[in-house]
């Protein structure tokens, strides 16, 4: 437990750090600095934390789920499925506030009901679900580039703006209702800890041990998607907070679910919000798309890691 | 507590077990025999329930548990008083050996702290001590085997009264060397002398003559033979079995029977 305590601190001194951090004050009237706290910083914080703990508690449960390290929650076409929603409406032109959101949501769960459909006709096991995500991910992929590529300037830079992924467009209810949503849904997978330490030692063997497979597949990986789409929803597809969170917990705490899943919560909550803090100061006032800024340090931090790694403990 | 009448198997136009009937009692030691793909994996999947619940199997006739059809009962129940042993097991599990041992105990609602004892003494019961620190992927053939062999003993071995538990176990010789296969001999057979139902598919026919006291063999999906373990060594019997000819010896310690292939 202290070292979920430590981590827990952490994110929470990095949330502080990243609230205070370069807040313009000087030379405002007192109104409109604390407008500037609680309209823009705030929820800007708070969507960081949010989507960073949501990425990455869904993938340690999603690695876990497909006994592979390295699964991360976009491989369900879930990130695909809300890319492809968003750029739609916005070559539509008919992006409102909520309307971007909304179906950023609806195309995630579409995406991830066509890739279940697909997996159920040859028997819904892991693997299937794993590689109909896989063809469902290229095909959105495919479609997205299609429509980039007819669209105008303007649809084109607000639309590679969202696929990059940015914490800027807190949409301040959605935004609250997702943190409201979060305890349940975090409760509802830390519910499943024994199950999916279970279901490492194989199918059958999970079988036999009484867990009913079919209903925890089904329920495991809507309670992922709930959550994935939400992040993804407002912040658009932020790449590798999923994959080097749970890595990186794993080093703390060890494998146990019980344990894994708390931490990598903390531990992706942490990684987005120092990403979005650098996103936001490297090259002040000009902003980094934080989705790259994740892949920038993610993937040689990943690396670092991969190596790092000692196959005899 | 097993009785099974008329048990057939098919996947798509292949038949896996044909028409097999028989009757085994709590307090039983019984060995399945018989060559590769005779059904010796298939029934003992039947009978611990994982079949009913495979899609693409067609299971007709009836596999009873302590009185309910096997496809009727619900597998969180089950899998208290069943556990079962498979063939292969999972690569590379990062956990520790006690952490995998303890995931027996998950049918149960995980290990309470007052049955902590119970875990120690399983580990001990395997000669797992030593290694329960350990992570389960860094571990021999062999050891891998008996921190499998304990987590499915766990499961059974927390269910009372103890004449209700049934093990399955699908080849437990593998890969254990001949000191383990004497004390994996020694647990099968007071797992079962204390009342539990204990079923084991082996190839090794002198391991299932000194082990089991019942044999069922099987050839090509269909039930050959059903009874005492001692009536299996005759070499007219085996040859139906094996198709192969064999000798009978005795053992010169104890007089008990010996088969060899010829």
């Amino acid at each position: 437990m202290p070292r979920h305590l430590a981590l827990a601190i952490f994110t929470l001194l990095s949330a502080a750090i990243s609230l205070h951090w370069a807040l313009p004050g000087a030379g405002l009237e007192p109104g409109v600095a604390s407008e500037i706290f609680w309209q823009l910083r705030l929820p800007r914080v708070l969507l960081a934390g949010f989507c960073g703990a949501a990425l990455a508690l869904c993938g340690a449960v999603l690695q876990g789920f497909f006994r592979n390290p390295l699964v991360e929650p976009g491989l369900l076409g879930i990130s695909a499925g809300a890319g492809l929603a968003a750029v739609l409406v916005l070559a539509l032109g008919v992006s409102s506030l909520w309307m971007l959101p909304l179906a950023a949501a609806g195309g995630a769960l579409l995406a991830l009901g066509l890739v279940l459909a697909l997996a159920r006709r040859v028997g819904g096991a892991a693997e299937n679900l794993l590689l109909a995500g896989i063809a469902i991910n290229a095909l959105a992929g495919a479609l997205v580039n299609l429509l980039l590529s007819l669209s105008d300037n303007t649809t084109l830079r607000s639309a590679s703006f969202w696929l990059l992924g940015s914490f800027t467009l807190a949409q301040t209810p959605l935004l609250y209702t997702s943190l409201a949503l979060l305890p349940l849904l975090v409760w509802a997978l830390w519910r499943r800890a024994a199950a999916l330490d279970v279901w490492a030692l194989g199918e059958a063997e999970a079988r036999h041990l009484g867990l009913d497979v079919p209903r925890f597949r089904r329920e495991l990986v809507w309670l992922c998607a709930i959550l994935v789409a939400l992040a993804i929803a407002q912040a658009g597809s932020i790449g590798f907070i999923g994959l080097l969170g749970p890595h990186l917990a794993r080093r703390v705490v060890g494998h146990a679910h019980a344990r894994l899943l708390p931490a990598a919560l903390w531990m992706g909550a942490a990684l987005a919000i120092w990403a979005d803090l650098l996103a936001r100061s490297l090259i002040a006032p000009l902003e980094l798309p934080v989705g790259v800024l994740t892949a920038l340090l993610g993937a040689p931090l990943f690396l670092f890691l991969f190596l790092r790694q000692r196959s005899w403990p | 507590m097993i009785q099974v009448q008329g048990l057939q198997c098919r996947a798509g136009d292949q038949s896996l077990l044909k028409d097999i009937s028989f009757t085994l009692d709590a307090g039983q030691c019984v060995a399945v025999v018989g060559a590769n793909g005779a059904g010796k994996s298939t029934l003992l999947r039947i009978l611990s329930g994982e079949f009913y619940r495979q899609p693409g199997l067609q299971i007709t006739g009836s596999a009873d548990y302590g009185g309910q059809a096997l496809s009727d009962w619900p597998l969180p129940l089950l899998a208290q008083r069943r556990s079962f042993l498979m063939q292969a097991h999972a690569e590379g599990l990062p956990q520790s050996v006690k952490a995998l041992v303890a995931l027996g105990a998950y049918p149960h609602g995980g290990l309470r702290r007052d049955q902590q004892a119970l875990l120690d003494a399983e580990l001990a019961a395997w000669e797992l001590l030593s290694l329960r620190g350990r992570a389960y992927a860094t571990l021999s053939g062999g050891e891998r085997q008996r921190a499998q062999l304990a987590r499915t003993r766990l499961q059974i071995q927390l269910h009372e009264p103890v004449r209700e538990r049934l093990w399955l176990l699908d080849e437990p010789l593998n890969s254990l060397d001949l000191p383990h296969q004497q004390l994996l001999r020694q647990q099968l057979r007071a797992q079962a002398g204390q009342g539990a139902l204990v079923l084991f598919s082996v190839h090794d026919l002198n391991f299932a003559l000194r082990t089991a006291d019942t044999v069922l063999a099987l050839r090509g999906g269909q039930l050959l033979f059903a009874g005492p373990a001692r009536q299996l060594a005759e070499p007219a019997l085996l040859r139906d079995i094996f198709g192969t000819a064999f000798i009978c010896l005795f053992h010169p310690g104890d007089g008990q029977p010996l088969v060899l292939p010829e």
